[in-house]
């Protein structure tokens, strides 16, 4: 079967461990959220699944396979960084068509995608924008675009999965949950969604599942309602709260004492 | 009119432009020779006769304009392109080999060939084989350096300028130092050979020369053009690149490798002509956008068509004499390259 699995990941850098013996499992369709307080390895993680990091031990298999060539790879696993540093004056059409890089599609298509992709994310009015006027949240938009435009059609070799690392730090409300929402409608084509967040209740609402880490190892994984407990929040995030149940959507409510 | 329209447009006009350009530069001199004689004498080593030519014009074509502008030519578009392919590659608008140091790298490993060749290749004979063995160690030195800055300067955020400015602050003085020595320990001839090539000049350029950067310019210009892709991917970030399907490690590596012989061999022939790499692919931003895959083609042609110019000027401006040609693309790259820190200045601080 099918899916993205992490096996076993340590990472030791020096003294400091920041990865200890992590397995997690993303199936094609689902939506994993990764939680954690800062520091907690999420962002080592996605290195290590991205393939830019190695782990000290243990492994990345990805439609069970290892060694994926690179450029295989690119076009099952779409990666939207934290920030990036993009500072040249590329239009945003310009942006987004290079995550048409690894594909073979000729240009009208290319073009056909970009446009497409880009009102998933409601960014089509920002089309002929220079991308360096744009403000964060539109810049974070852009590149969602471009990484869905890299993985948008489903190679005939393996499903396609999509790490989305904080794709909603820069976003105001409305885009936060336009965001969330376009990970699920990609889960529903087919994607493996592997996302990490801050907010408690947007991975309530979002996601099949949830995985915590602290220190580097995993606190709890499994539903949100599961996940979810005062117990478990206290005692990774420090914080009080009380669980609720959503008024309007079936997922439990994180509010803060 | 849409960018991709413009950089069609714009590429077939520098097509067009490059060799009026040059047959203007082969008519500009103290003599000066019609268009019209120019195609004639072509034409004629073509085996087709057109009209007649004199002897002495001939001459004055064949062994002194023709590879002169042949090397102007090639040195114009290795160092733009060059330039833009590191500009790429750092993520910043403004690397520059002569502003990074790579040009002092490579001059300081030319300058060791020259004053030390006599020593290093006493075996080596052959003028062409003396002129590739100062063109390795141009290389070398070009290499060094690049490699030097880029570790310096560059961190998973891209480039940052003070740090890549301050890093070519100090090779250049580093290498200023070891030219220093070499002027010192040179005899006279190899003392007036040396600083004349430092100045930076076209003006040695003879049928060697020029053989010389065909083989070895000619493959690194055409290599760089291939690279578009590539560096657009890569001014996304280094992860971001590889998440595109690209193995950054080797095409680092390898741009590294290809801009340092670029540059390595252009100031081995030619002395430090600076600024070219960094006011050639800004011309073209400004008209197309940051499309590498325009850019470095559009650089490769508006390079050699501007240090043409520049060579023009400096064969004309105090004739008689002539002034070196790294003095005129000086005067008018260091305002520009001000011009472009002063926009950025906030930037940078």
């Amino acid at each position: 079967m099918s899916s993205l699995n992490v096996q076993n990941a340590t990472v030791q850098i020096g003294e400091k461990i920041l990865l200890d013996d992590v397995s997690i499992s993303v199936a094609p369709g689902e939506v994993v959220t990764v939680l954690g307080p800062n520091g907690a390895g999420k962002s080592t993680l996605m290195k290590v699944i991205s393939g830019e990091l190695k782990p000290t031990s243990g492994k990345v298999i990805m439609n069970n396979k290892s060694d994926w060539d690179l450029q295989q790879q690119a076009l099952m696993l779409g990666v939207l960084p934290q920030s990036s540093s993009l500072s040249f004056p590329f239009t945003t059409e310009e942006v987004v068509i290079l995550g048409r890089i690894p594909c073979s599609s000729d240009r009208t298509e290319n073009l056909a995608v970009v446009e497409a992709a880009l009102s998933e994310v409601d960014g089509l009015h920002l089309k002929d924008h220079q991308y360096t006027t744009l403000s964060g949240g539109e810049r974070q938009r852009v590149h969602m675009a471009r990484v869905l435009a890299q993985i948008w059609d489903e190679p005939e070799f393996g499903k396609r999965y999509l790490l989305l690392d904080e794709p909603t730090s820069a976003l105001d409300p409305a885009h936060q949950q336009l965001t969330l929402k376009m990970a699920r409608k990609q889960a529903e084509k087919g994607v493996g969604v592997l996302v990490i967040l801050h907010d408690l209740n947007l991975s309530a609402r979002y996601s099949d599942r949830l995985v915590i880490l602290k220190e580097g190892g995993i606190a709890a994984q499994g539903t949100p309602y599961e996940v979810l407990t005062a117990e478990t929040i206290k005692s990774v995030f420090n914080v009080d709260v009380t669980i609720s149940e959503h008024p309007a959507h079936a997922c439990p409510l994180v509010i803060n004492n | 009119m849409n960018r991709s329209r413009k950089s069609a447009l714009l590429l077939i006009v520098l097509a067009v432009a490059l060799p009026a350009v040059i047959v203007l530069s082969i008519g500009t001199g103290p003599v000066s020779i019609s268009p019209l004689d120019i195609v004639s004498i072509f034409l004629d080593r073509l085996g087709i006769t057109a009209s007649a030519v004199s002897d002495q014009t001939r001459l004055i074509v064949e062994s002194i304009r023709l590879p002169r502008t042949l090397m102007g030519v090639m040195i114009g578009s290795s160092l733009a392109v060059a330039g833009a392919s590191m500009q790429g590659l750092f993520r910043n608008p403004l690397a520059d080999p002569s502003i990074i140091g790579v040009s002092s790298g490579a001059a300081l490993g030319a300058g060791i060939a020259i004053v030390l060749g006599g020593v290093l290749f006493s075996g080596v004979s052959n003028t062409l084989m003396l002129d590739y063995s100062v063109s390795l160690l141009a290389f070398a030195g070009g290499v060094l350096t690049t490699w030097i800055v880029y570790k310096m300067g560059t961190t998973n955020n891209g480039t940052s300028v003070a740090t890549m400015l301050l890093a070519g602050v100090a090779i250049s003085a580093l290498a200023g130092a070891g030219m220093g020595i070499l002027n010192y320990v040179a005899d006279d001839a190899t003392l007036r050979n040396l600083t004349f090539w430092q100045m930076g000049s076209i003006g040695g350029a003879n049928w060697n020369s020029v053989l010389l950067c065909f083989t070895l310019l000619g493959p690194v210009i055409f290599m760089l053009c291939r690279y578009g892709q590539v560096l657009n991917a890569m001014l996304l970030g280094e992860s971001e690149a590889r998440h595109l399907g690209i193995d950054v490690q080797r095409t680092k590596l390898k741009l590294i490798l290809v801009t340092a012989m670029a540059v390595g061999v252009s100031v081995s022939v030619a002395g430090i002509i600076g600024f070219v790499g960094l006011v050639v692919p800004h011309l073209i931003r400004l008209m197309v956008g940051p499309d590498h895959r325009t850019l470095l083609p559009a650089s490769a042609m508006l390079g050699g068509i501007l240090l043409l110019a520049a060579d023009m000027i400096a064969r004309t401006a105090v004739a008689p004499a002539e002034l070196p040609i790294g003095i005129v693309t000086a005067l008018m790259g260091a305002p520009f390259f001000m011009s472009l820190l002063w926009q950025q200045r906030k930037r940078i601080a």
